[in-house]
């Protein structure tokens, strides 16, 4: 059609390269808005037309803005993200841990253990001092109360995690809410659209939603052909179209501390277990710590039941008049072993000194406590009868099931030789009390009566024959412990705890890596050059020029024109 | 982020911004660590760090610590002995003294009076040597044993009474090292009698725990293949274990349980015709016992058997105990019968009966000796397998004899029975049963006596080494007539010269054997069925330094030369002996100071190790600051420059 069709398609031109401009200019005004996916013009040859036998071209259409973004790399991402998150949440969690341990340093708990075990080392040595038996008591209430404190700053962590929790499944939700959201707006602005990222900014807020939901879930999305995501976890929905799913928490107590679980709203699944950060908070708080208060718990009742066993056959300076047991019996006429007492004693004996505390004269009465499983067993209520039974000695069951035991007047008792643990496991003559890492102290008999430390056999003052044994506790073989020392097993969860923290720390290190490159990469693919836009921008000024040139010549043509 | 590869093609400027930031942060970081590790001198500060470093730091840490404690233990040990040591010095100076006095009080040109003053010495002597036996020393008497609260040696009368045990009180030097840090007042001054005792083979019971079998030594138990087959039923081969048995009872209930759901069953009890050891009797046919898997728990129990209608056992020798029934002794003998009957002990002047009609146990026995209130020290002996009993007063005369029965000699506690040894008479002087004639010739010197009837006899006690051999001797002379014994009660040799008609006196000559048997006298009533009753001549009597004194300042006021020169030669042994006591004292010093040499190498030697393992190499930390502040100094500059090109500068 000549000069006005050569006109058109200049004016189209003119517009091509404003639009072009543009894009560029939005670009360079994001090149350092994170998360932003660079967007491209992209443009086509317009649709020919033939007159006569010529096809002539209209010039250049703009097809629409695209975002610049794989996809694929963008799933691969989502997955390397709640991997590293949860890789990364847990080694904090380590760290945090070894932090409280604090083993290379002064407060810890061996050197705890260590200056107890000095304590009675030098009670071994002079076992006449008052004043040592009374460090050895001080000793003992730090050791224990060091203890307590341990377990008392994990317990902290773990509701410091609990919080994190909360906030986290806050956060998700409320990405949750904005991706739903997004989908409809993205919807309704796209259906005029003429490619399907025309609403790039809405896209692009989307994408940072999604990236970070990812990294607290694992997650999984697909895009639908209408421009909305549906997301994933797992095999339930967290967003279909516009109808989204929340995460929900539930209060429980796990040992001894009020924890928060995660599960969804609609379909109640364990959602959380799937990966991201939540996954590392939930897995730290009820696997590394919950696992360590676990073996502190074993450590703690090792010490208390290992040392009140030797301490219950030895005897103090001084002799019972009377004493109740610190724990008790569920059940007392159920048989010991099965009684619901704290520790279980098994087969064996004791014995009882009843001692005439004016004229010396003892008698000695072997306890048998029947637990091999024939015949008839020993149940507490039979042990008591046993006790009453010798003279000058009465025995009662309390009412809470504690085993008290008192001597006529002008009598006292002691306790020899228990092969069985039931003394210890009774908490009668033992030294600590509790059961647990949260519960541990030292006898409140024993802290209000240093003379009750049981340093001797029978014999005088001096006699330091079961501070020997009580001198060697952590070393022997515990039962408790699955065969292992205390003092071995101390250094084995430490040991543990190290090279799991450290193995941790490398899995961090190692998947960091690998999401930094799919990042770094995303970013080589869809980040802003500056370069590159202000060489677009080059073009596109060239292209106006040139255009705005044929139209001037055009102009000169349709003068010259008129002017005939 | 942290820095990977670039791959080809397009280079936003937020990548190399983001990289840059990643690399400074990477680089600053690594400067702060080294700084902190040349603040703090530590490699590392969670274990996590640097895992095997950090478990062996760990444990170099613990074991520090506690080799602390040995040091200080060590300490309190080395003051204790040396202040032992010192106290033990001061006594050996006494002792020279006293064999001084002992010399100058000998003789017949010592009068009365001198020998007087000397005893008066000898008392002051006795008081110093008392009281450097009680010497105190960081809150405890020294020698006491464990009864370290009260002075353990008093001055009753005449008598030094011991108030201490003998405990030793060991302590920790190292780790499975211990070391007694005391002298026990037996040990330093021999303060009580070398106790009189005897294997009384207490019986088994059922109520016998395991780990008193083998005289202490206890067995290790497992499981054990049992067989039974009464030729009726199938035979029945049951494993059993045994290591959850504590007494003879468990065993016997559980291997009776084992087989409870016959028939064949099986009976365990213990072997009355032994009573030592067990008796498996099947409910027919035979029973056939063995070890399992190399084990020796059957053979140690004594039971191991093939196919036999009854196992009876092998003797397991239980330990004697503070239960043991007194019934139960002497392979289940016991003691005899116990109504009338009892010990009389004598210690000094005091003599006191006591009566074992109410006593079941060892530990009842025990509580009957302790009501005397007589100072006597008693337990069960070292080995196990009797019972010791002995006396706590230097000074004076120590005797268990019987009271009319066979109590004493039945709990092996008689201080003279039939198996004394002649030599051991007389506080160790013996008998003379022979003796040098004028030519020094070896000649019998026979025990004569002058019988009822008149007649002399001469019995030849040449070669006979017990008080039992004597007794036969005599008793072989008119069997049934002459007869000799030991005294129903208390101790001695009793000579009944019976032989229905003579009615004349009975006369033991006075001679040095007769004397030394305490038989010397007459018995001169009519009547042949009284007997002439020999006195008790095994009086115990503690040996120690407090003895020597107590009986020196006697023999002194009674200018006894014999007494006096048996001194001076006991006198020199326990110098001796005060000398070798010092060496092991001595000894024992030297340990404590080869052991806290030892743990000083140790404790340099694992300071070392503890140092490669967790210090800071400063030379290292530096060198490596002077890199990485070079590497941080590079990449800034070249940041800086590469930021700056840009296009748009150009345009």
């Amino acid at each position: 059609m000549g000069l006005n069709a050569a006109l058109a398609t200049a004016g189209r031109s003119l517009e091509l390269a404003t639009t072009g401009i543009q894009v560029v200019g939005q670009n360079i005004a994001n090149a350092n808005t994170p998360g932003y996916i660079r967007e491209e013009l992209q443009i086509a040859a317009n649709l020919p037309y033939s007159q006569g036998t010529l096809i002539f071209g209209t010039g250049a259409l703009a097809l629409g803005i695209r975002q610049q973004i794989d996809t694929f790399l963008e799933s691969r991402i989502h997955t390397a993200n709640s991997e590293f998150e949860t890789a990364d949440m847990l080694q904090a969690i380590y760290k945090q841990l070894e932090t409280v341990i604090g083993e290379l340093g002064e407060g810890d708990l061996s050197t705890g253990l260590n200056r107890f075990l000095g304590a009675i080392h030098d009670l071994v040595a002079e076992p006449e001092s008052d004043a040592l038996r009374q460090i050895v008591v001080e000793q003992a209430v730090q050791f224990a109360g060091e203890i307590v404190a341990l377990r008392n700053r994990v317990n902290e962590i773990r509701t410091g995690l609990t919080g994190q929790v909360d906030s986290t499944v806050a956060e998700a939700n409320r990405l949750i809410q904005q991706v739903g959201e997004l989908n409809g707006q993205i919807t309704r602005l796209e259906s005029a659209g003429l490619l399907q990222s025309d609403a790039g900014a809405l896209r692009t807020q989307r994408y940072v939603a999604l990236d970070r939901l990812s990294k607290i879930l694992s997650i999984r999305f697909v895009e639908v052909p209408d421009g909305s995501v549906n997301v994933f976890a797992g095999s339930d929905y967290l967003v279909l179209g516009d109808r989204t799913q929340q995460l929900v928490t539930a209060s429980s107590v796990d040992r001894g501390v009020v924890i928060h679980t995660v599960t969804l709203s609609e379909t109640g699944s364990d959602v959380a277990r799937h990966g991201g950060q939540l996954f590392g908070l939930l897995e730290g708080r009820d696997a590394v710590l919950g696992g360590f208060v676990d073996a502190l718990d074993s450590f703690a009742a090792g010490v208390i039941h290992e040392f009140n066993r030797i301490h219950a056959s030895g005897e103090g300076s001084s002799r019972f008049q009377s004493i109740t047991g610190t724990y008790r019996a569920v059940d007392p006429a159920a048989v010991l072993n099965e009684a619901g007492l704290p520790f279980a004693p098994e087969h064996g004996s004791f014995r009882i000194k009843v001692v005439n505390a004016t004229t010396g004269l003892a008698e000695t009465h072997t306890i048998a406590v029947d637990l091999d499983g024939i015949g008839a067993d020993t149940s507490l209520d039979d042990l008591r009868a046993a006790l009453d039974g010798i003279a000058n000695l009465s025995a009662s069951v309390t009412t809470d099931g504690r085993l008290a035991i008192a001597a006529a007047s002008g009598y006292e008792f002691a306790f020899a030789d228990d092969t069985s643990g039931a003394l210890a496991a009774l908490g009668i003559n033992t030294f600590f009390g509790g059961t647990d890492s949260s519960t541990i102290a030292v006898d409140p008999l024993v802290r209000q009566n240093f003379r009750m430390v049981a340093a001797g056999q029978g014999g005088g003052p001096s006699d330091n024959r079961n501070a020997v044994r009580l001198a060697q506790f952590s070393e022997n073989a515990s039962a408790l412990l699955g065969g292992v020392s205390i003092d071995s097993f101390y250094e084995s969860l430490i040991t543990r705890i190290a090279q799991e923290s450290a193995s941790q720390t490398a899995i961090a290190t190692g998947r960091e890596g690998f999401r930094d490159s799919l990042l770094s990469q995303r970013d080589q693919f869809s980040g802003v050059s500056l370069d590159e836009e202000a060489m677009k921008m080059l073009e596109f000024q060239r292209a106006y020029q040139a255009s705005a040139r044929i139209i001037t010549t055009i102009d000169e043509l349709f003068q010259t024109l008129l002017n005939m | 982020m942290s820095i990977g590869p670039l791959l080809p093609g397009r280079l936003p400027n937020s990548l190399s911004a983001s990289r840059l930031t990643s690399s400074l942060r990477q680089t600053t970081q690594a400067m702060q660590r080294l700084q902190d590790q040349a603040a703090t001198g530590q490699k590392f500060f969670l274990p996590s760090e640097s895992p095997t470093d950090a478990i062996r730091t760990i444990f170099l840490q613990k074991t520090l610590e506690r080799k602390a404690h040995f040091r200080q233990s060590l300490a309190t040990d080395r003051s204790l002995l040396v202040a032992s040591e010192a106290a033990l010095a001061d006594v050996g100076e006494a002792l020279s003294r006293a064999k001084a006095l002992i010399l100058a009080g000998t003789g017949d040109n010592v009068s009365d009076a001198e020998r007087d003053a000397l005893a008066v010495e000898v008392g002051a002597l006795l008081r110093q040597v008392v009281g450097a036996a009680n010497s105190k020393f960081r809150g405890r008497y020294l020698f006491g044993g464990s009864a370290s609260q009260q002075a353990p040696f008093d001055i009753q009368g005449s008598t030094v009474v011991y108030r201490g045990d003998r405990q030793a009180l060991q302590s920790f030097i190292d780790a499975g090292l211990s070391i007694a840090n005391n002298v026990d007042g037996q040990q330093a001054f021999r303060g009580m009698t070398a106790p009189i005792s005897k294997d009384v083979d207490p019986a088994l019971s059922l109520d016998t725990r395991i780990a008193d079998l083998h005289g202490g030594r206890g067995l290790v138990l497992g499981e054990i293949a049992v067989t039974v087959d009464d030729g009726v039923n199938p035979a029945a081969t049951r494993n059993v274990d045994l290591a959850g048995a504590r007494t003879i009872r468990d065993i016997k209930t559980v291997l009776e349980a084992a087989f409870a759901g016959g028939p064949p069953t099986l009976a365990v009890d213990i072997d009355p015709a032994s009573r030592s050891g067990l008796r498996i009797t099947p409910s027919g046919g035979t029973a056939t016992i063995a070890d399992v898997n190399g084990a020796r728990v059957a053979a140690d129990l004594g039971i191991a058997a093939a196919a036999q209608a009854v196992v009876n056992g092998g003797d397991l020798d239980p330990f004697l105990t503070l239960q043991t029934n007194l019934a139960d002794l002497n392979g289940g003998t016991g003691i005899g019968a116990t109504a009338a009957a009892g010990l009389r002990i004598v210690l000094g002047n005091a003599t006191k009966t006591v009566d074992l009609s109410a006593a079941t146990t060892v530990e009842d026995l025990f509580n009957a000796i302790r009501q005397t209130g007589l100072p006597l020290d008693f337990g069960i002996n070292d080995a196990g397998n009797g019972l010791a009993i002995a006396s706590r007063a230097s000074g004076a005369d120590f005797a268990i004899g019987e009271n009319g029965g066979t109590n004493a000699a039945g709990l092996g506690i008689r201080t003279f029975d039939g198996d004394t040894l002649l030599a051991d008479l007389n506080g160790g002087l013996g008998v003379p049963v022979e003796r040098r004639d004028e030519n020094g010739d070896l000649i019998s010197a026979p025990l004569e006596i002058t019988r009822r009837d008149g007649s002399d006899i001469a019995i030849e006690l040449q070669g006979l080494r017990t008080v039992q051999e004597v007794i036969d001797a005599i008793n072989a002379v008119d069997p049934g007539v002459l007869v000799a014994s030991q005294n129903a009660v208390g101790n001695g040799i009793s000579i009944l010269d019976d032989d229905g008609v003579s009615a004349g006196p009975l006369i033991v000559n006075d001679n040095d054997v007769a004397t030394a048997l305490g038989l010397a006298g007459t018995e001169s009533g009519n009547d042949p069925a009284v007997p002439l009753v020999g006195s008790d001549v095994n009086p115990q009597r503690p040996a120690g330094v407090f003895a020597i004194l107590t009986a020196l300042e006697a023999a002194l006021r009674s200018g006894d030369d014999r007494t006096l020169s048996r001194l001076d030669d006991l006198a020199d042994a326990e110098i001796a002996r005060f000398s070798a006591l010092r060496g092991e004292i001595g000894g024992r010093l030297q340990l404590l100071d080869n052991v806290e040499g030892r743990l000083l190498d140790d404790d340099i030697r694992l300071q070392e190790a503890l140092s490669r393992h967790f210090d800071a190499d400063l030379t290292e930390v530096v060198t490596r600051v002077a890199a990485t502040q070079a590497a941080l100094q590079a990449t800034l500059q070249i940041a800086a420059s590469n930021q700056q090109l840009n296009l748009f500068n150009f345009l």
